[in-house]
């Protein structure tokens, strides 16, 4: 299978001096050009730093251990620093979820626009601004004209975060990572630039890396979904299916965290416990501690992630799949 | 066409913003006003000083019979000469002299402080930038070390060091007011070093310059043209806080003989020669230079603390 982005076996670790956190360990998934991807899981899971693994922007003590990205094709962990630099912000962007704080303060939206443009593609400085202004006309800032050259403390949060997907969008990207894009905005707004990436997604035939722990934002956008809890991957599935079949505990307990649309007054689960210490995960499935299923197989030996039915694949003992039970591992 | 033209006007327009906020949060504070106008003062009197000063600073004038020099102020001499504000032990007008003198401590003062930025923001940049690294280590305890000694004793040491008077260094000669100056900026340099890398680091925490990175800029970029400009603020500020620091240094190296040398106005001598007549009951004397440079060091510093105040991006932006 060919596709835009493929992850396989990444490991992240973090050097601390307290221990080793295992941020993302060992994960695999895929991304195809024109389709959007939605990660959640709690704060911690490991969400970010796989974005950032991608853009091959951890820093120390961080380090990616091992697997391969696979970007068109091409292994980015194989990429010099030089090559890297030219494939962030051209062929890979992301956009941050504070939008006050991503923005530089003292410089102005429309230089701050040249600039990734100008760091990429030979590009006059005039003709810079003009498709500055375009970019902001196209993310729906009213009046690019007079937008384009006020300081970011000067635009309200939704323009703000419009502005930073334009920069992100600048040159036309192939993968746009977005980490929880809209957590400090309204719900309005919110939909609004959902349109919009979605809007973009169509007509640059762009992949969408959506980072979030907002399970309606994916529903309404995504295609797929891959559940993060303590670094792994826990479920994975196509958007539907995920929500008519949750197979994982954890995705069956994130479900039931979120009130029904239908507005029957029933009390919202929690699920039981905390996130696990990255340094000290358990020995068994790390969502063992937290799981009312779990027995002691859940506790001794992890459970991998394996393909239940077709594109639906989950990591639990529990899980019966209709063909082979528990596949062939053990 | 109409937009690219409209384009450069807002642009225009946006600056005069920034500067326009600055000024209304700086105006609030009544005392950093008063600073920054005796500041202005200051200034004025170091720039014009030709043009003010009644005689030439180091023209000897005779006492009229009956007197003596030091005159005190108001007194003429035979020719009908006015000394305003008297006469020191050498029959020279104090009045002129006093504002010779603080051209020669400006131009000490912001010559120093401008080498000592130089050369502390390029160490603080690259300490900030490289921290954690040897680099950091090797810069940082070297400011240690230097600003392990009180600063004045450094200063003395260095002058001990380079010589009194002029001197020179291989084929350079270096007069001996650039030779103070670099002796203070040397001495004051890692203050600003400090500050900078403590800049650099809150500044390269924040998602602006990860931001910067995503959108694939070189470090060298990111350092020059992201973060820099982030830095200028309590850079500014520090500078201006420095300057009445520096005021007191290079007055008292003047002070000990140390600094300028005469018969070279400087308020620090005057005050040094004034010190065997303030028996005599020649107040003015020691009043005038002394008090300019208590005067000049509470500018610096009102003026310092307003535009900590103003300047300060997180609380100018968080009164909009």
């Amino acid at each position: 299978m060919s596709g835009l982005l493929r992850v396989e076996n990444l490991v992240t670790r973090f050097y601390t001096d307290e221990g080793v956190v295992k941020a993302v360990d060992g994960n695999s998934f895929h991304l195809d050009a024109d389709e959007a991807l939605g990660v959640v899981g709690e704060s911690g899971s490991g969400k970010t730093v796989t974005a950032l693994s991608i853009m091959r922007l951890i820093e120390n003590p961080g380090r990616i251990e091992g697997g391969r990205i696979l970007f068109l094709g091409q292994d980015l962990l194989r990429k010099s620093e030089r090559q890297m630099r030219r494939i962030r912000g051209k062929e890979i962007s992301m956009v941050f979820q504070d939008s006050l704080s991503s923005l530089n303060p003292t410089l102005t939206v429309g230089t701050q626009i040249v600039r990734v443009l100008r760091n990429h593609l030979r590009i006059s400085r005039r003709d810079g601004w003009r498709r500055a202004m375009e970019l902001l006309a196209a993310v729906g800032i009213p009046e690019p004209a007079k937008r384009v050259s006020h300081y970011p403390h000067q635009l309200s949060g939704g323009m703000r975060q419009r502005a930073l997907i334009a920069m992100a969008i600048a040159c036309n990207p192939k993968l746009l990572i977005l980490d929880e894009p809209t957590t400090a905005l309204d719900v309005t707004i919110e939909a609004q630039i959902f349109e919009l990436i979605g809007r973009l997604k169509g007509e640059f035939g762009m992949g969408v890396f959506l980072i979030t722990h907002d399970l309606s934002v994916v529903a309404s956008f995504c295609q797929r979904v891959i559940i993060m809890y303590a670094g792994k991957i826990v479920e994975e599935a196509p958007v539907e299916e995920l929500y008519e079949n949750p197979l994982h505990p954890y995705t069956l307990g994130l479900l039931r965290s979120i009130p029904p649309l239908d507005g029957e007054a029933e009390r919202l689960e929690s699920i039981p416990g905390e996130v696990p210490d990255l340094i000290n995960l358990p020995l068994g499935c790390n969502f063992s501690p937290r799981c009312a299923l779990a027995d002691e197989r859940c506790w001794q030996v992890e459970p991998e992630l394996s393909e239940i039915t077709p594109g639906h694949r989950a990591a639990c003992w529990k899980v019966k799949s209709p063909a082979a039970t528990g596949g062939c591992h053990g | 066409m109409a937009r690219e033209i409209q384009t450069g006007e807002y642009e225009l327009g946006a600056h005069r913003t920034l500067l326009q906020e600055f000024w209304r949060n700086f105006r609030r504070n009544k005392l950093s006003l008063i600073g920054g106008v005796i500041v202005l003062f200051y200034g004025f009197l170091a720039i014009f000083a030709p043009l003010l000063a009644p005689y030439d600073p180091i023209e000897q004038f005779d006492a009229p019979p009956g007197m003596r020099n030091p005159m005190p102020p108001l007194s003429r001499d035979e020719d009908g000469r006015l000394f305003l504000l008297g006469t020191d032990k050498f029959g020279r007008d104090i009045l002129s002299r006093a504002i010779y003198g603080t051209r020669t401590l400006l131009e000490v003062a912001v010559g120093s402080i401008a080498v000592a930025m130089l050369i502390g923001v390029t160490m603080g940049a690259i300490a900030g930038y490289k921290a954690g690294t040897w680099i950091d280590e090797v810069l940082m305890r070297a400011v240690d070390i230097m600003l392990s000694f009180p600063s004045l004793v450094l200063a003395i040491a260095l002058v001990g060091a380079f010589g009194i008077g002029k001197i020179k260094l291989g084929p350079i000669t270096l007069s001996n007011i650039v030779k103070i100056m670099l002796v203070i900026a040397i001495t004051y340099s890692p203050r600003f070093a400090r500050v900078m890398r403590a800049v650099v680091l809150q500044e390269m925490a924040k998602d602006y310059v990860s931001a910067a990175k995503i959108s694939g800029a070189s470090s060298a970029r990111i350092l020059l043209k992201e973060i820099f400009p982030n830095t200028i603020p309590p850079i500014i500020v520090q500078a201006s806080l420095m300057m009445a620091t520096t005021v007191l240094t290079t007055s008292s190296l003047s002070f000990l003989g140390l600094g300028l040398q005469p018969p070279r106005p400087s308020l620090g001598l005057m005050l040094n020669e004034a010190r065997d007549y303030l028996f005599w009951g020649a107040w003015w004397y020691v009043v005038v230079p002394g008090g300019l440079i208590t005067l000049a060091i509470l500018g610096f510093n009102l003026l310092g603390d307003g535009l900590r105040d103003a300047l300060d991006p997180r609380q100018a932006r968080r009164r909009r």
